[in-house]
């Protein structure tokens, strides 16, 4: 016993010891945005850094490093690597952006441990509600971008009044970058196989129980029609499953909520699932459970499925020819989802720099947004991954450039639409979205729970960590 | 004797069996790594129809491979040093000398291998971060060298503990002062404690993936564990470059292995013993 | 007893090691234990709520006895069969028989790679499409065989138990080293009062062993109470929440920025591995004098 409080004695005495040789580093931490002071020269910092040019006269080059997930093969790559590069020669010698690449999956997660030390990079996409509303947005963190729009009406005026709304604070300050280009998510569907199958009516105009027997049509004839997906965040099964919420009375005003939402025991919800579980079990590949976007995007492109619920920025895909075989694009059809409706937000946070940088790199920062923002870019982007400016008219070479699938999906917004729905991500609790839905899939698609345990267990998750 | 014949099947089958669990998995990988993506989706068993090396220049050339390799064995390296010059000072007074709380600290120090390493991953994350270390190779070289503490003491106190006391005398007549009868007359004589400590600190600190994963960020200070979870994402559907990183990355632990096989055999089991 | 230079010497000895104890387990261990009592996401100040955290982990769903239940299971798995097997591959090689220099080499392999690689080899193996194991059931007969194995159960917790079940190599070393540690004129005196190589096994090797077993025993249980990567980076503790274990927890917490929950997950991993290294020490009897 006497030893044991010996030996306590002695750490305690240590403990002093180290706190106050510690002590000296914390006083040098605070708000670091020059390279770090580990000391090793092989370090980096996820901060924005200056690095010098030369000799003594000669304008410095404003570096920014910068890391995001739309980098390796990452599907965002293909549009966001070149442009950074466009923005890079439009400024050379004067700034220049590092993208260092972090993986989808990961990136709100370092992003939230940057804040914590205070050592976010210059330019951030995106952020969970909860993370942007209780710590960002509460301790001030954020550059309020309002008087720089003020001073760009050009940029300002293209934006839509929905997103300024949810980007301003309480006192009149923006947060992040309103969205100007609106992008509806919709599906693409293979026209042989629907034909083959006798199917004619436009998917825009059916109803899910004609969806339905659109889908056992597709498999008489034949064909696997839907490429679900479990793993990561089940993304194609969450956009159908949204579609199909959509359409119950009372999903539509759910899926547009402002807020989270962290109970899906209603009825609705329950038919939503009963609905997903027979689909998967009778429409959908073999390898969908544990399927990741990768598998699921190769099962449509090699032909396996009749059906895939995703996004424009897949279009580049059907003609590339390393996934898919030759003339496959002319094959594609898109729609958007039966009932009319379509997934599409104006709610969320894009691009926003936080408050700490120094003066030249808040400059570098504004410039980059300035320039993805600027109706040249504003029409690459539209035509590599979709979409259409309300506001903007484009350009007749625009026009002539679009390409036939996107004019496909406009077309079907014009016609069909009726209904408008944030994705079930976006008003799921970030851990709902990714891992648990994907998670809880198989129990549901093999039968292990019913819809109901199925709803009640993802209820559960969801208010575990609700503040 | 039939039973004995019996026995004898039995043993070779489970030497066998061993054997097959713990290369095959292996030797799939590698040998899926030469295949084309159709082949692999075609049948798991064939072999390659040509040695195509591309997937591995492809992963070597372009996915950084080299900077993750070298900080792998940077920062284990580095840390194995530090940590062996660290617990050598305090293996060899434990050893040799008794003092008031010699058997209280030993006490906690034995106790640290209780501790799951992950247990501890939040105050570890903080204290990286306010020694404004995080996202650098210094910091997993402290973290790292602070897991062998209990190993290595382990392992150094009984090696210095077979060094002679009449050696130490003999240096004291000598005139030699405390720091000289350590560094001059003992350490070399504990070579093999040295080096059995440092090869099983070194292979676990190049294997190491949690504190790698959390504490660092950038491509610049990966390690290859980290690196393997990047690559599971880049290469998600194309098998045959994930098999080849996967190879990369399992291969130079294999070699390092198989290079100091022996020691590694020693010194594993011996630390049983002592434990 | 030694001058007061030799005393600053032992001092100055031992302080980098205490300072590395101090700062890399004292201080995170009190942290992990108090901070489990409050409620702090990183960026506030903790906020004392008592046993919160510790109700919230135990009863909130059924996680918690998920995980315990697994954890029963794998620790009884891990002391019954991980061991016993290398205790079975130690008693063979004990023998010298042919080849057994290869086996000892190569049953290393698999923990001379970090186990995030191994995880990730492994579930290439299980995968439905490419993987070993279904296709070589489907080759032999069993056409429709798509077990998909880290996403149904039982066969998630198998195919997890798998990934580690027979790797036993550290405890197979260890007990092949007190077999070798065994003097010789023990087993020539059985042999020659006519013990056939059964006996001998059973009633002097074994028992003799058995410091080595235990050794084993709690080697093996302390690490399924901290595994993680072998689940985080196969099911991620699917399906559903059935293959969830302890460390699981703990980072959802951090992951969560729930950080006093997730010390908590924490301190409970820290009692277990204590309970565990008691329990085994007493049932095998291996106090070991400590200087």
């Amino acid at each position: 016993m006497k030893r044991i409080l010996k030996a306590l004695l002695l750490l305690m005495c240590s403990l002093v010891l180290v706190l106050a040789a510690c002590s000296n580093d914390k006083g040098t931490n605070s708000n670091n945005s020059s390279t770090s002071t580990g000391g090793s020269s092989s370090n980096t910092s996820n901060n924005s850094n200056t690095s010098n040019s030369g000799g003594g006269d000669a304008k410095q080059e404003v570096v920014l490093n910068i890391p995001h997930y739309k980098s390796g093969e990452n599907v965002g790559a293909k549009f966001f690597l070149p442009q950074v590069e466009r923005f890079n020669q439009k400024y050379a010698g004067q700034y220049k952006i590092v993208i260092e690449e972090i993986p989808q999956d990961d990136y709100m997660q370092k992003i939230k441990l940057l804040a914590q030390q205070n050592k976010l990079p210059a330019l951030i996409e995106g952020g969970d509600k909860v993370f942007m509303e209780e710590v960002i947005i509460a301790n001030n963190l954020f550059y309020d971008l309002k008087p720089w729009l003020d001073s760009k009406p050009e940029i300002k005026n293209l934006m839509m009044e929905a997103s300024i709304d949810y980007n301003t604070t309480a006192d009149g300050k923006i947060v992040s970058m309103p969205l100007i280009v609106q992008r509806p998510i919709g599906l693409y569907y293979n026209k042989e196989m629907f034909a083959a199958a006798g199917i004619t009516k436009p998917i825009s105009q059916m109803t899910f129980d004609e969806f339905d027997a659109a889908l056992e049509a597709l498999k008489q004839a034949g064909y696997t029609p839907l490429a679900l997906m479990t793993g990561e965040n089940a993304w194609t099964t969450m956009l159908l499953t949204s579609a199909l919420l959509a359409n119950e009375p009372g999903g539509a005003e759910i899926l547009n909520s402002k807020d989270y939402v962290y109970d899906y025991t209603d009825p609705m919800w329950i038919r939503t699932f009963e609905r997903l579980q027979k689909w998967f079990q009778n429409y959908t590949t073999d390898n969908a459970i544990g399927a990741v976007y990768a598998d699921a995007a190769n099962n449509f492109l090699s032909e396996r499925t009749a059906l895939i619920f995703n996004g424009t920025w897949m279009i580049g895909d059907f003609s590339d020819t390393s996934k898919t075989s030759e003339g496959f694009k002319d094959k594609v059809g898109t729609s958007i989802y039966p009932g009319g409706a379509a997934i599409s937000s104006s709610a969320g946070y894009t691009w926003w720099i936080p408050s700490n940088l120094k003066q030249e790199e808040i400059d570098a920062a504004l410039a980059f947004l300035e320039f993805i923002n600027s109706p040249e870019e504003l029409e690459a982007y539209m035509l590599a991954e979709g979409g259409n400016v309300p506001k903007l008219d484009t350009t007749p070479e625009f026009e002539a450039q679009l390409d036939p699938i996107l004019a496909e999906l406009n077309s079907s917004l014009q016609n069909d639409l009726k209904i408008t729905v944030q994705s079930l991500e976006q008003i799921w609790p970030p851990q709902i979205a990714n891992p648990e839905f994907g998670k809880y899939l198989p129990l549901l698609a093999d039968g292990t729970i019913t819809p109901q345990k199925f709803a009640e267990e993802l209820t559960n998750m969801a208010q575990q960590f609700k503040n | 004797m039939l039973s004995k014949w019996i026995r004898t099947i039995f043993a070779y089958a489970v030497m066998a069996f061993t054997v097959a669990i713990s290369t095959f998995p292996i030797l799939w990988i590698i040998m899926s790594s030469f295949k084309t993506n159709k082949e692999i989706l075609g049948d798991p068993f064939s072999l390659p129809v040509s040695i195509d090396f591309s997937a591995y220049l492809d992963v070597l050339q372009n996915y950084n491979f080299a900077t993750y390799f070298l900080n792998s064995l940077m920062i284990a390296g580095i840390a194995t040093l530090l940590a062996l010059f660290i617990y050598a000072l305090a293996a060899y007074v434990f050893a040799k000398f008794d003092f008031r709380l010699k058997s209280a600290l030993y006490i906690l120090f034995t106790v640290t291998l209780l501790v799951p390493g992950h247990a501890k991953a939040q105050p570890i994350f903080s204290l990286i971060m306010d020694m404004d270390l995080y996202d650098t190779k210094t910091a997993l070289v402290l973290v790292y060298t602070s897991f062998g503490l209990a190993l290595a003491l382990f392992i150094l106190r009984a090696t210095f503990m077979t060094v002679p006391k009449d050696l130490d005398e003999a240096a004291l007549i000598d005139g030699a002062g405390f720091w000289r009868i350590f560094w001059s007359v003992n350490l070399p004589l504990v070579r093999s404690g040295l080096a059995t400590a440092g090869i099983l600190m070194f292979l676990s600190y190049w294997n190491e993936y949690f504190y790698a994963l959390i504490l660092t960020t950038g491509a610049a200070n990966r390690t290859l564990p980290v690196a393997l979870a990047f690559f599971d994402e880049a290469f998600s559907y194309n098998y045959t470059r994930m098999f080849a990183a996967l190879t990369l990355v399992v291969l130079p632990g294999i070699i390092i292995y198989l290079l100091v096989q022996e020691q590694v055999q020693k010194s594993v089991a011996s630390t049983g013993i002592k434990g | 007893m030694y001058n007061w230079k030799t005393k600053l010497w032992i001092a100055a000895f031992l302080a980098p090691a205490l300072a590395v104890f101090v700062l890399f387990y004292l201080v995170p261990i009190v942290t992990v234990f108090v901070t489990g009592f409050t409620k702090w996401n990183g960026f506030n100040s903790p906020e004392f709520i008592g046993f919160d955290n510790y109700i919230k982990l135990f009863t909130y769903n059924n996680t918690f006895a998920i995980s315990l239940r697994n954890l029963f299971l794998w620790s009884l798995i891990a002391a019954t069969l991980h061991v016993g097997f290398g205790t079975l591959v130690a008693f063979i090689l004990f023998k010298r028989p042919c080849g057994w220099r290869l086996v000892r080499g190569t049953f290393m392999i698999p923990n001379v790679i970090s186990v995030a690689a191994w995880a990730m080899i492994y579930k290439f193996i299980f995968n439905d499409d490419i993987g070993i194991i279904n296709n070589f059931m489907r080759n032999i007969g069993f056409s429709d065989f798509h077990v998909k194995w880290f996403y149904e159960m039982p066969a998630a917790f198998f195919a997890v138990t798998f990934t580690w079940l027979f790797y036993a190599v550290i405890v197979m070393l260890i007990v092949l080293n007190d077999l070798m540690a065994i003097p010789k004129d023990i087993h020539e005196a059985a042999l020659l009062d006519g013990a056939n190589e059964w006996q001998v096994t059973r009633y002097i090797n074994l028992p003799l062993v058995k410091k080595a077993i235990g050794t084993g025993i709690i080697l093996s249980v302390t690490s399924r109470i901290a595994m993680f990567e072998e689940v985080a980076l196969t099911t991620r503790g699917g399906p559903g929440n059935e293959t969830y274990n302890i460390p699981l927890m703990l980072y959802n917490g951090i992951v969560n920025s729930e950080y006093g929950y997730a010390n908590a997950a924490g301190t409970i991993m820290i009692l277990l591995g204590v309970a565990v290294m008691a329990l085994i020490n007493r049932l095998f009897r291996m106090n070991e004098r400590l200087y």
